[in-house]
């Protein structure tokens, strides 16, 4: 549990130095999910805080979830501060929520192990 | 194999698989977006050629900051404005039509690009600045010389220039594609938003195009009074020039005689070309923006002779 912790803290630090070096060279343009990107992997941190039993299905499956969203969170971020879009940036919510409520649904099956 | 050693080797390869699938879909996502062209229609002849704007003159006379001829007069004064450079170009034509658009490549498409100046060239364009970018973008309606393009609705008010020259913003929730093509606008740009509108200023000193919030190099194209236009582009993002906000911009158009006016794509894509010869200085050139590097964009607005396709 406590590895778990110290690397998504780290994962968190990560994100947080990956949007401060974007947006500085931004030209002031932002993006709410630029600068939120660090959210996902913060709430791996209380995740693995709170529940300290977690089977290796659950673990992955909130792993993936995190990893989606934040990178989903990004490249969101990117195409907003370049003014562009594309529709195939909606299949990381779709994907991340999906990993996300499976990781959730298998928590309290590794508690009663 | 006993049935949970199975299991658990299977959950084991589910982390790489996902991140391996996840890198493609992120590795795809960002080529489609910036790299791969998808050629979608070639530019045909105009539907909106007029007579009198198939005639090119032969008594013309230019400078480096004018043009001059029976039809078209351009004059381009330099002003500067909060520690920027700005260029103002003063246009007057005999017939509107010599108002025109062109696509990069003669095509319609996402990630197809041209710096202004080469597509400028491509045309013979007198006088040329960069357009909205369209190609960069799913949404927001294309029409270009008559022809409509995208008809899916964007966010920001689109500039509609009707078949008489007269330009005028229009809510896309309140007007299809089809139905300005009905009301003979034969060019409609989507970026914004609009700067004036009656001579008066119509963004504040908060309006900014997305989440920017800080001065830029601009492009702006407005309307002093029938066939009388005005384009401004200013510098940015230079020791030199610090760069303009959208009210400042705003207030340059109204200074210099505009009635309506309204915001193209700006930063690295603004260019202006007179003669063949680029005005201002772009930074358009990617790592470090490097100033004088133009930025290979979609579309132009320009003033000629020789129409795209014909």
């Amino acid at each position: 549990m406590k590895s778990s912790v110290i690397k998504w803290s780290i994962i968190t630090v990560f994100w947080i130095v990956a949007l401060n070096i974007y947006n500085h060279f931004g030209h002031g343009v932002y993006s709410n999910f630029m600068n939120f990107v660090w959210i996902p992997s913060a709430i791996m941190i209380i995740v693995r805080l709170l529940f300290t039993k977690m089977d290796r299905i659950a673990s992955q499956l909130l792993v993936a979830s995190a990893w989606t969203l934040s990178i989903g969170m990004f490249l969101k971020g990117v195409f907003d501060i370049a003014n562009t879009s594309n529709n195939l940036i909606y299949l990381y919510p779709f994907l991340g929520i999906i990993l996300l409520a499976g990781g959730i649904i298998r928590i309290p099956y590794a508690q009663h192990q | 194999m006993p049935k949970s050693k199975h299991r658990l080797k299977k959950i084991l390869k589910f982390g790489p698989i996902y991140a391996l699938t996840l890198l493609s879909l992120t590795g795809y996502t960002a080529a489609d977006t910036f790299l791969v062209s998808h050629s979608i229609a070639t530019v045909k002849a105009s539907k909106t050629t007029s007579s009198t704007a198939a005639t090119v003159a032969t008594n013309a006379t230019s400078t480096s900051t004018s043009y001059k001829d029976d039809n078209i007069s351009i004059t381009i004064k330099t002003e500067t404005v909060n520690n920027t450079k700005v260029y103002v170009a003063d246009i007057v034509v005999s017939d509107s039509s010599y108002l025109k658009s062109a696509l990069a490549q003669s095509t319609y498409g996402t990630n197809i690009t041209e710096t202004t100046s080469d597509q400028a060239e491509d045309v013979d364009a007198i006088f040329a600045i960069n357009g909205d970018y369209y190609g960069y973008r799913n949404d927001g309606y294309v029409i270009r010389n008559g022809t409509l393009y995208r008809s899916t609705a964007g966010d920001e008010d689109v500039l509609g220039i009707d078949s008489n020259g007269n330009m005028a913003s229009y809510d896309p929730s309140e007007y299809t594609a089809q139905e300005l093509i009905d009301k003979g606008i034969v060019q409609a740009y989507s970026f914004g938003p609009t700067l004036v509108e009656n001579g008066k200023v119509v963004v504040s000193d908060s309006d900014e195009v997305g989440q920017s919030m800080s001065s830029n190099p601009r492009t702006a194209i407005g309307q002093v009074g029938e066939n009388h236009y005005i384009a401004v582009v200013s510098d940015g993002r230079t020791s030199e020039s610090e760069g303009l906000s959208l009210s400042e911009l705003a207030q340059v158009m109204v200074d210099n005689g505009a009635t309506y006016a309204y915001n193209l794509d700006g930063g690295g894509s603004s260019t202006m070309v007179l003669n063949g010869k680029v005005i201002n200085n772009p930074v358009g050139g990617g790592a470090g923006n490097s100033t004088g590097s133009e930025r290979a964009v979609s579309d132009i607005l320009y003033i000629g002779y020789k129409e795209q396709g014909s």
